[in-house]
C-alpha cells in the first residue's frame, strides 16, 4: 500500500486528465450541435421552400370544390420558380393582340381546357436578337388535360407553345408582364388555337392565353383578364362552362 | 455536522488544503468499501481513485443533500459494479484464502479497534447485503438512511438487515461478542 501523498498525486493527475477530456468533449459536442443546427435550418428551409413552391403534398381531400374539378387533381398555385438572383425581362406586348370581350376569346379558341403542367422546356430563337422581342424565347409546355371545356381533346396530354420562359444558364426569366410563364405542377384554364405548322397548340392571345386556377380566388381577377367584358361574373370553372354554353347557344341561334 | 462536506465546500471556493483533507479522510475508507465488492485490492484502489477524482472534476454533481461520504460511497459502488460488469464478473468473487499484504494493511487501517476486528471476522458468515449493511452502519458510522442510499434500498429494509444481522452476529460471536454490539 502506498503513502497517502502518492495517492493524492495520482488523484491530481487523474483530475487533470479528466478535465482535459471533458473540455475536448464539450468542444466536440458544441461543434456537433452547431453542425446539426445548420443542417436542421437547411432542411427546414428546403421544406418551407418546397411548400411555398406548391410541391407539398395536398391535404388529401377530394371533391369538386368551386373549380368543378376534383381538387386532388389540382396543386397549389406556384407564384414563380424564378430564384431571387434571376433577372426578369418582360416581353414587349404593345403590338400584341389583347381581347376585351369574353365572347371573342371563346369564338377564336379551338380548345378551352383545364390542365396541369407536367413539364416546361424553353428554347431560344437561333437569331436571338432582343430577348424582349416576342417569339425570340419560347417554351413548350406539356400539359395533362383534366377537363375539356370547349373544343375537342384528342389526347389527354397536349403541348402548348408559349412566349417566354426561364433560361437557367443565363439566369434570365423572359415573360409577359400580364401572362406569366406556365410553371410545372400548376393548374390552369387554357385558351388555345391549333398551330397549323407544328401541330402544337398556341395561346389564343399572348396576354390572355391562360389563367391560373387558384383554390382561394377568382379565375379572372388578375392580369389582362381584369377588364374583359363577360369575365367579371366568372368565379370558377362551372361559371366558365355556363358562360361558354351560353355563348355557343347564342351563336347557333343567330 | 459533516466535516467532509464542509471541506468540499471550501474546495469549491478554491481552498487547496480542503482537497488533502477530503482525500485523507475518505480515500482508504472508500478503497476498503469498494474492496468489499471486488475482492481485489488493486482494482479497488483504481476504482476508488476514479471515484474520488470524479468528485473533484464534476463539481456541480454533489448537491450537499447527503453526507459527502454517502455520496462518494454511492459513486464508488456504481463504479465497482461497472467494473465487475465490464470485466464479465457476474458472480461475486470468493475471498482468497490469504489476504494480500495490502489488504491486511488496509483492514488494519480501517478496523483500528478490537470491536471492529471482531465484528469483521464474524461478517463473512453473513449474506452479502446483510454484511454490507452492517459494515456501513457499524464501521462507517452511517445512519440507516444514508446506508439505504448507498445500498439502493429503503430505510426500512436496511434497518431490518442490520437488526437481523446483529442477531446473527450475537450468535456467531457468543457471549463475549455481545458487548461489541
Amino acid at each position: 500500500m502506498k503513502e497517502i501523498s502518492e495517492y493524492k498525486e495520482e488523484i491530481r493527475k487523474r483530475v487533470a486528465i479528466k478535465e482535459t477530456v471533458r473540455r475536448t468533449e464539450n468542444r466536440r459536442f458544441f461543434t456537433l450541435a452547431v453542425v446539426m443546427s445548420v443542417m436542421m435550418t437547411l432542411l427546414v428551409g428546403t421544406v418551407v421552400a418546397a411548400a411555398i413552391r406548391g410541391r407539398a403534398p395536398d391535404d388529401g381531400k377530394e371533391g369538386a370544390g368551386t373549380t368543378g374539378i376534383p381538387t386532388k387533381a389540382l396543386t397549389r398555385p406556384q407564384e414563380t420558380t424564378v430564384s431571387p438572383d434571376m433577372k426578369t425581362i418582360f416581353i414587349r406586348d404593345d403590338e400584341l393582340n389583347s381581347y376585351t370581350n369574353m365572347r371573342n376569346i371563346v369564338n377564336d379558341c379551338d380548345l378551352i381546357a383545364v390542365g396541369t403542367v407536367l413539364n416546361v422546356e424553353t428554347v431560344v430563337n437561333e437569331k436571338e436578337g432582343d430577348l424582349s422581342e416576342p417569339g425570340n424565347v419560347n417554351s413548350f409546355v406539356t400539359m395533362k388535360i383534366l377537363n375539356c371545356i370547349s373544343g375537342k381533346c384528342d389526347s389527354d396530354e397536349i403541348v402548348i407553345t408559349e412566349n417566354g420562359g426561364v433560361l437557367e444558364s443565363k439566369k434570365l426569366s423572359v415573360t409577359m408582364d400580364t401572362n406569366r410563364n406556365a410553371v410545372a405542377f400548376n393548374s390552369y384554364v387554357v385558351f388555345l388555337k391549333k398551330d397549323g405548322e407544328s401541330g402544337n397548340y398556341v395561346e389564343v392571345s399572348p396576354a390572355q392565353g391562360k389563367t391560373n386556377i387558384r383554390l382561394d380566388g377568382d379565375l379572372f381577377s388578375e392580369g389582362a383578364w381584369k377588364n374583359v367584358e363577360g369575365a367579371e361574373g366568372v368565379r370558377n370553372v362551372s361559371d366558365l362552362n355556363a358562360l361558354i354554353l351560353e355563348i355557343k347557344e347564342e351563336e347557333n341561334g343567330s | 455536522m459533516d466535516h467532509d462536506a464542509d471541506s468540499y465546500r471550501r474546495f469549491l471556493e478554491g481552498d487547496d488544503r480542503a482537497f488533502d483533507e477530503i482525500v485523507e479522510s475518505l480515500f482508504f475508507r472508500l478503497v476498503y468499501f469498494v474492496n468489499g465488492y471486488l475482492h481485489d485490492y488493486h482494482a479497488a484502489e483504481d476504482v476508488a481513485l476514479d471515484a474520488i477524482s470524479d468528485l473533484f472534476v464534476n463539481k456541480k454533481r454533489y448537491n450537499f443533500k447527503v453526507s459527502l461520504k454517502t455520496y462518494l460511497f454511492m459513486l464508488g459502488k456504481s463504479l465497482a459494479l461497472n467494473y465487475l460488469k465490464h470485466n464479465g464478473i457476474i458472480e461475486s468473487v470468493p475471498l482468497p484464502e490469504d489476504a494480500s499484504p495490502d489488504e491486511t494493511e488496509l483492514e488494519e487501517l480501517n478496523l483500528a479497534d478490537e470491536r471492529s476486528r471482531a465484528i469483521n471476522a464474524a461478517l463473512d458468515e453473513l449474506p452479502d447485503d446483510m454484511k454490507e449493511a452492517i459494515r456501513l452502519v457499524y464501521f462507517e458510522e452511517m445512519r440507516c438512511e444514508e446506508a439505504a442510499k448507498v445500498m439502493n434500498k429503503s430505510k426500512k429494509q436496511v434497518y431490518n438487515l442490520v437488526f437481523r444481522g446483529k442477531d446473527k452476529l450475537k450468535t456467531i460471536l457468543g457471549e463475549e461478542g455481545k458487548e461489541y454490539l
